[in-house]
């Protein structure tokens, strides 16, 4: 058996009012580990319901079946969306930052391991150093992946270059 | 715990959002545009599950997450190392 974290959305042919939210929110909360929010696509409700389960089919069945209940005396609504997932990875995707960390010139200097005035001339020399994700009025930035990219891939030859 | 929903709370915040606490202790979250979206209970049963229910609700009605500061990595590294 395994904790699961089961996202059922509801959709209602009209927008519910705080007070609806609230009511539903309170009675939801007094009989199951849950969490009712506005559902963010369309008019309607999501429920997030946290339980034990053999499988996550199962899991999603029986949270389904349990916001039916909570929700039997509301007219004009339908489940449109089922989401179930362990807990585990529920915490990994609910955590999961929308955008890789930044770096501006001297965080991309300590990173490789070379100086910021270096960093501006392989951005400006170096044909497989990353493009900026943008440049501000500080400067370029540049995303930390993209940066350990190239310094994985980056054959650094110390010294000055040969007279040619 | 209550240190993680202050630290959501002041995010939110920071993002347009507005946070209230009702007379119940109810921080109830609401979008830049006025709408409610999600309460968070004075005293949870669970506070972590259910910050990550509200962070989960927030961020589905477009919230934007952050990587964690150098400071919170360093501070997790440590915490994994101890």
């Amino acid at each position: 058996m395994k904790r699961y974290a089961v996202l059922v959305g509801v959709e209602t042919i009209s927008e519910l009012s705080d007070a609806e939210l609230d009511r539903l929110q309170t009675t939801v909360e007094q009989q199951a580990d849950a969490t009712v929010s506005r559902r963010a696509a369309s008019p309607g409700y999501d429920v997030l319901v946290h339980l034990v389960g053999d499988d996550a089919g199962r899991a999603a069945r029986d949270a389904a079946a349990a916001v039916s209940r909570w929700s039997e005396h509301a007219a004009d609504q339908q489940i449109v969306e089922i989401h179930a997932r362990t807990e585990a990875q529920h915490e990994v995707d609910g955590l999961a930052p929308d955008f890789p960390l930044l770096a501006g010139a001297a965080d991309a200097a300590a990173l490789l391991g070379i100086s910021r005035q270096r960093v501006h001339q392989l951005a400006a020399e170096h044909p497989a150093f990353p493009a900026p994700l943008a440049r501000i009025a500080a400067g370029p930035v540049w995303t930390v992946p993209a940066l350990e990219h190239f310094a994985a891939g980056w054959r650094r030859r110390p010294g000055r270059p040969a007279a040619s | 715990m209550a240190d993680d929903i202050d630290k959501l709370v002041k995010w939110a915040c920071s993002q347009g959002w507005t946070v209230r606490i009702d007379n119940d202790g109810y921080r109830r979250f609401f979008r830049p545009d006025g709408t409610y979206v999600v309460r968070y209970p004075a005293t949870p049963s669970n506070p972590r599950r259910r910050l990550l229910d509200v962070i989960t609700a927030l961020r589905r009605h477009g919230l934007p997450w952050p990587a964690p500061s150098k400071k919170e990595q360093h501070a997790r590294r440590g915490g994994e190392q101890a």
